[in-house]
């Protein structure tokens, strides 16, 4: 069946695309690190999803559209890379294996972390790696959600999940040391 | 990174089956630095839910709406084409069906009827668009050719023209010619695609001629082709009978 841009479905599509268009929005961000990316990459897949709406199965809304974000983004980043604009995307290079946590994290040390610091710290995170935590722990899709929307296998997020956790938690660490919230030599 | 990790921290997000889950929770009462790391993945994952709020998109919400618009606009647009494009040759037929029924229709009921309010128009002259004065037969017929490209009817050197004026009803062309002879005044009209006019009756043996009394005026007319003539004169009917013979000969 084929969509119909305007009239009823527009109005359907558009009542639901602005429920999620805040996670939509904050994704984009969240990936591009900059507003008028975000802004752009988020109305591109708004677009693309209006234009397919018609072979939407109805389940899950926001996971289909946070698929098309992240696959849009995806392909856009390896364009960049293909014309040497950006990082390597290989997940051997982008981040070192970081080790296991010794001690649980001190809550009253990290509650202190405003929302900005801690979006700093996720920015921090290479792209691989922080679009598994984005989907996953900002915007709960589950991993077969994340493995969709990244078009990888279940395995792959999970260990996605694991080690850009564990660079988030050690640059909140690092971070919280700068700002003299946890003394040098603790938590190593 | 080892897989004992991953899986604590999937279990930590409910990913794991009830085996896989019994395992991790085995090792996680064994092993400090496995149970450090969960805490530190249910730490994490709150920590960004609370903390990672949505950013104000609404500027970028309205500029998906304007784009969603111009979907609807571009979209709407090409679907006409696109039932244009496949039914082109239907459409084209259809049209040139109509234009010929219309053609045919225009011949065969083209002509029409000068209802009683027009011809109470054409006695206060509401319907004449043009008027100028005549001198004699011959510029007369030089007018009526250009005006209606219908012949002035054989008015001989009885009559004088004086004045002519010309106009249209519905769109049929028609002219009015003042004329006088020696008893006094009366006009000619003379209607192109008019059939008849509204209220005339037939004159009792002259079936050539219809007849009618409009304000004292006696009014007589009769079709040659599609030119509708009448000529009217404050005369008997009679005399115009008269009249209209000497000039329907």
């Amino acid at each position: 069946m084929r969509f119909k841009t305007g009239g009823p479905d527009r109005e359907r599509f558009e009542r639901m695309a602005e429920d999620v268009f805040p996670s939509l929005y904050g994704t984009a961000l969240r990936l591009t690190r900059s507003p008028e990316d975000a802004s752009d990459l988020s109305q591109e897949a708004l677009v693309r999803a209006y234009e397919a709406f018609g072979r939407f199965d109805g389940r899950n809304f926001k996971a289909w559209m946070l698929r098309i974000l992240t696959n849009l983004y995806i392909n856009r980043y390896r364009k960049l890379q293909r014309t040497g604009k950006s990082a390597s995307l290989d997940e051997e290079d982008a981040a070192e294996p970081v080790a296991p946590a010794d001690e649980a994290p001190d809550r009253l040390v990290f509650d202190n972390l405003l929302g900005a610091e801690v979006e700093d710290a996720l920015a921090k995170v290479p792209d691989v790696f922080r679009a598994a935590v984005i989907l996953s722990d900002i915007e709960g899709l589950s991993y077969d959600e994340v493995a969709e929307a990244t078009n990888v296998p279940v395995g792959t997020v999970r260990s996605r999940l694991a080690r850009g956790r564990a660079i988030l938690r050690k640059e909140l660490e690092s971070f919280a040391r700068e700002e003299g919230y946890l003394k040098y030599g603790s938590n190593e | 990174m080892s897989d004992w990790l991953e899986k604590v921290h999937a279990h930590a997000d409910g990913e794991l089956d009830t085996r896989d889950a019994a395992e991790v929770e085995r090792l996680l009462a064994e092993d400090p630095r496995a149970a450090a790391e969960h805490q530190w993945a249910v730490y994490l994952r709150q920590t960004l839910r609370d903390k990672c709020a949505a950013p104000d998109c609404e500027h970028a919400w309205k500029a998906v709406r304007e784009r969603l618009d111009a979907i609807d606009a571009v979209s709407g647009s090409s679907r006409v084409e696109r039932f244009v494009g496949r039914f082109s040759w239907g459409i084209a037929t259809a049209l040139l069906v109509v234009i010929v029924a219309a053609g045919v229709f225009n011949r065969s009921s083209g002509q029409q009827q000068v209802s009683e309010q027009q011809l109470a128009g054409l006695f206060s002259g509401a319907p004449f668009t043009q008027e100028q004065d005549v001198t004699g037969a011959r510029d007369a017929q030089r007018l009526m050719r250009e005006q209606l490209g219908a012949d002035l009817p054989p008015i001989g050197p009885i009559y004088q023209v004086n004045h002519a004026a010309a106009g249209q009803i519905d769109g049929n062309p028609f002219m009015k010619l003042d004329l006088q002879d020696s008893t006094g005044p009366l006009a000619l009209f003379v209607f192109v695609g008019v059939k008849s006019i509204e209220g005339f009756s037939p004159v009792s043996a002259r079936n050539e001629y219809q007849e009618r009394t409009v304000n004292g005026l006696t009014c007589i007319t009769w079709s040659q082709g599609e030119v509708l003539y009448m000529v009217m004169a404050p005369r008997s009917l009679d005399e115009v009978i008269a009249i209209a013979d000497g000039m329907a000969r």
